[in-house]
């Protein structure tokens, strides 16, 4: 009896939680499941059941198959490289030297610039005639690269772009990692005979940061694999669709083309790509369980 | 193994705090001392500049014979445990006691059969495997003690290691520590505001207090012989008792004075108690140690003082007595008559009891 009026009393309390879950997440996903299976200009606002015919379609395109490998290229340049240098930021500012304060505030603007602006900047820094990043490649007598023009060069510049405007984020993350590693380990291992640097680093700062490696990883992943903005401002997912990824392909299909059902098998995969590699991470997190 | 030699050894830190003042101590080859005071009394951090973890504003450290001020942690050849033992989380049990001779690019096979060794003098060799998270806290501080031991190093410093354990894990370690000592030979130097351990492991003490040296002595000698009131007090469970009196000099006779107690000091004391005030009158405070006051059984000269907690150790039973307006602490047989609420007649056993300076603390007499 009482029981009952207990659990009663939990569903109720979970409602609202609940609630927003189903309108904002499951209601929309489910959605985007239907709607990929259905065909649906939106000029014309109606939708035939199609079955898998758009996921047929999808999957024999080329411009999908560009759009894939270019995201894949995309991520896992991304990824490796700002947590690289996100780290070795954090590294450098975990130190309590004057003026880190400044430093960090300075490292961490980036992210908090809206993309827009910071890509128009780009932009300007990789000019083929009047950039600052040609101008100092002339003055090292290496012949000036037309970035946003060349399709070998265009996703490197977007994926610096986006490196240098996440850095900052990941490094807040990380310094908070290193610092809550507690200052014995650091002793023990001075005690032990691990050199300061190298040492100390491979054998206590990065396994110790290793639940905060792995976090930066996961937001990473995602993060890389949602990017739209960046490729928006500076290329228009081009040259020649050398900076069209996913979520450009996909935005392409729905407001260029207002081919919904095309959109949303696309959107579909995705969503089922990023789950896989987060199933695939939260099971190599298990091996590294302390 | 080694020898110690602490010089002068000041730690200042900035803002001009002095938390430890010119300490000067020499510790033997295989000696166990003890490093012994309240919290916040300089201990660790006197240990932490033995260990290179803390840098030595001032003085000179040696060991054997060689200045270390400037020398690293690592290269000291000390092994230290530390409090919270700060056994890595993600080495086993294993990686943890061999990761020392790891850095020192040990072969493998010796750190293997050093572990081993180590393993089973501590009854660790079915843990080997196991992380540190998995380990109770009496095992985690085996393990702490076996990462220091795999090392053979000249110097064993320790830091308060068994504060973290429940009271009867503290009992078997302590033991275990004493028999390590004597298998190792090793010198040791060991942090601790326990003074019950201070007094059963240690073959010296170093008593501290605000970063000053107040006595160093084997434990006995500092028990019979404190050198002010502070060691008097610090040392010895229950506390010594302490109670301000005047001495006074009636003719060839000493006597203390103090509300509700008039004694005789014994002959024995005269000459002391001569020699330090001169024939006059003077304040002083009287320690005297529970165990020696005891029930009145024929002495002529007995004090008059009220029960009011009687705490009963089965062996032994404590008796919290007001005399006047002082709280007096005895230890009594665990036959006595003395009931709460009621008067008691004590006999001081004034041979052993000790005056100290009013103002300074110091021991007198």
């Amino acid at each position: 009896m009482n029981s009952r009026k207990d659990n009663l009393m939990a569903y109720l309390f979970l409602l609202p939680a609940c609630l927003l879950l189903g309108v904002f997440v499951l209601y929309p996903l489910l959605q985007l499941l239907w709607v990929s299976l259905n065909e649906w200009n939106i000029l014309k606002d109606q939708m035939t059941f199609v079955g898998v015919k758009n996921y047929q379609a999808i999957l024999a395109e080329d411009g999908f198959r560009q759009a894939l490998l270019n995201t894949i290229y995309y991520v896992a340049v991304t990824v490796p490289l700002g947590m690289a240098v996100s780290l070795g930021l954090a590294l450098l500012l975990n130190d309590k030297l004057r003026g880190v304060g400044f430093l960090r505030t300075a490292v961490f603007t980036p992210f908090v610039t809206s993309t827009v602006a910071a890509g128009v900047i780009f932009i300007w820094l990789m000019d083929y005639d009047r950039g600052l990043v040609n101008a100092a490649l002339n003055w090292l007598g290496i012949s000036r690269i037309n970035f946003l023009q060349s399709d070998q060069w265009a996703m490197p510049a977007v994926i610096l772009m986006t490196v240098w405007k996440q850095a900052g984020y990941n490094m807040i993350l990380f310094l908070a990692g290193l610092q809550s590693i507690p200052e014995m380990y650091y002793e023990a291992a001075a005690i032990d005979g691990a050199k300061r640097g190298w040492q100390t680093f491979r054998y206590i700062t990065w396994p110790l940061l290793w639940p905060t490696t792995f976090f930066v990883l996961v937001i990473s992943i995602i993060f890389a694999f949602r990017s739209f903005e960046q490729m928006f401002v500076m290329t228009r997912g081009g040259p020649v669709g050398s900076t069209t990824t996913l979520v450009y392909y996909i935005f392409d299909k729905a407001f260029k083309f207002g081919n919904m059902g095309h959109a949303a098998a696309i959107s579909t995969l995705m969503v089922l790509i990023v789950l896989l590699i987060t199933w695939l991470q939260f099971r190599g997190q298990k091996e590294f369980e302390m | 193994m080694a020898t110690l030699t602490l010089k002068n050894i000041s730690k200042i830190y900035p803002g001009n705090v002095r938390a430890v003042s010119e300490v000067n101590a020499e510790i033997g080859d295989g000696e166990f001392v003890i490093l012994v005071g309240p919290s916040g009394c300089g201990k660790s951090t006197l240990l932490r500049m033995i260990a290179g973890l803390e840098e030595i504003s001032g003085g000179e450290l040696s060991i054997d014979g060689r200045v270390v001020n400037d020398v690293h942690a690592k290269d000291r050849d000390i092994a230290f445990v530390f409090q919270n033992y700060a056994l890595y989380p993600h080495m086993t049990v294993g990686e943890n006691m061999a990761f020392g001779l790891k850095m020192r690019k040990f072969a493998k096979s010796e750190i293997d059969h050093r572990v081993t060794e180590a393993a089973s003098i501590l009854g660790l060799s079915e843990y080997l495997q196991r992380k540190p998270g998995a380990l109770s806290g009496g095992q985690r501080q085996r393990v702490a003690v076996g990462r220091a031991i795999v090392r053979q190093p000249k110097l064993f410093l320790f830091d308060e290691p068994l504060s973290n354990l429940d009271a009867k894990m503290r009992v078997t370690m302590r033991a275990e520590l004493i028999k390590l000592h004597k298998r190792l030979q090793a010198t040791m130097v060991y942090v601790t505001h326990d003074q019950v351990e201070a007094m059963s492991m240690g073959d010296r003490l170093i008593v501290m207090k605000n970063g000053i040296v107040q006595q160093v002595g084997a434990p006995l000698e500092i028990y019979n012989k404190p050198a002010n009131q502070f060691v008097a007090g610090f040392i010895g469970s229950p506390p010594m008792n302490f109670i301000h009196c005047e001495v006074e000099k009636r003719g060839n006779d000493w006597f203390v004075v103090s509300e509700g107690l008039n004694l005789k000091m014994p002959l024995s004391k005269f000459h002391a108690l001569a020699t330090t005030y001169q024939n006059s009158d003077a304040k002083a405070v009287l320690g005297i140690r529970p165990e020696d006051i005891h029930e009145k059984s024929g002495e002529p000269e007995a004090v008059n003082a009220r029960v009011e907690i009687l705490e009963q150790l089965g062996g032994e039973v404590i008796a919290t007595c007001s005399l006047g307006s002082n709280e007096i602490t005895a230890r009594l047989s665990a036959r006595t008559q003395a009931r709460t609420d009621e008067q008691i007649e004590l006999v001081f056993d004034l041979e052993r009891a000790k005056l100290f300076d009013a103002a300074s603390g110091r021991t007198l007499v």
